[in-house]
């Protein structure tokens, strides 16, 4: 799961080498804490968190196997 | 010479759509076609369930050539309909974008093939559990976004490309056509709006052309941002 942002953000990024993605395991949630670069963080979210709401989208439909919810948050 | 109506009957409107596309082998824009019934399931599917009714034919023959071969059933859409922005050939592109798609769905543990189509549009051959579709199409779109924002990063002229699994592109979109006849008739007989649930903008698009040739009513988008509610508004009686 964790890799499966990596490998999308990294490929939105300018700077793909201050993209960290640290997991929290949780009982029924696990939350996707997502750092990038301060001018990058634009690039993440999108026009009207149109392209953050597209990759949380992506991890649900990973995550609906796993029957476990998947948070993605963006840390600044 | 004209053809007359014929009567189709079955459980829902789109079915006996398609059982008349089917006869007449035409597709969905080159028949005319009017409702009597619309069915209805019943109490729980149980009493009182009534078949849909429609009347259909060929419509004039002189724009509406049907050349396809018998047998062979297409509802596919004129090529000027297409909702997807056109991708001229650019093997490069797709390349590009075959290797972005496989390294996501690789991580999203969805093992797949991909076919590319004439059109350009890749087809991801999956195990058929509708997983990469989505709820109505949510994933499918999604991948499709992300994928061409990734495309069109460094690009100066940005170039998309479509995404399909399991034909779900093309059965969405006879799905919206019928929902635009259905829900015209609707608007034609109460003399009142109808107005659609939420759409992004090329499903709007497939609503409005369905509709544009039709003189009883007009279409208009309603609303905010990227999701907009398509209105369909019944005209004054002016023959």
């Amino acid at each position: 799961m964790k890799a499966l942002v990596e490998v999308i953000v990294k490929a939105l990024v300018d700077k793909p080498d201050e993209v960290k993605v640290t997991e929290v395991t949780g009982t029924n949630v696990n939350v996707l804490e997502l750092r990038v670069d301060k001018d990058d963080v634009g690039k993440v979210i999108g026009k009207k968190g149109q392209t953050v709401s597209a990759i949380r989208t992506i991890l649900n439909a990973t995550s609906a196997k796993l029957k476990k919810h998947v948070v993605l948050e963006i840390l600044e | 010479m004209e053809e007359q109506y014929q009567e189709f009957e079955a459980k829902t409107v789109d079915e006996a759509i398609v059982a008349a596309m089917k006869t007449f082998r035409a597709k969905f824009e080159n028949l005319e076609i009017q409702v009597i019934s619309e069915g209805s399931k019943g109490l729980f599917g149980l009493v009182g369930a009534k078949a849909a009714k429609i009347l259909a034919r060929p419509a004039s023959r002189l724009e509406a050539p049907v050349s396809q071969t018998p047998g062979e059933f297409v509802p596919a859409p004129e090529p000027d309909e297409e909702p997807s922005p056109a991708t001229p050939e650019d093997p490069a592109l797709v390349e590009e974008a075959k290797g972005i798609i496989t390294e996501i769905l690789g991580r999203m543990n969805i093992p797949c093939q991909l076919r590319v189509h004439e059109d350009s549009t890749i087809e991801i051959v999956g195990d058929g559990s509708g997983l990469i579709i989505g709820k109505r199409g949510q994933t499918l779109d999604s991948l499709q976004f992300i994928v061409n924002r990734i495309l069109n990063k460094d690009r100066q002229e940005p170039r998309y490309i479509t995404l399909d699994t399991e034909g779900y592109r093309q059965r969405h979109m006879s799905h919206l056509k019928s929902l635009a006849i259905k829900m015209s008739q609707k608007a034609r007989r109460t003399g009142q709006s109808v107005s659609l649930e939420r759409m992004n903008p090329y499903d709007r698009r497939i609503i409005h052309l369905a509709l544009k040739n039709d003189s009883r009513v007009n279409t208009m988008s309603i609303g905010d941002g990227i999701y907009k509610k398509v209105v369909i508004v019944p005209r004054k009686a002016s023959k």
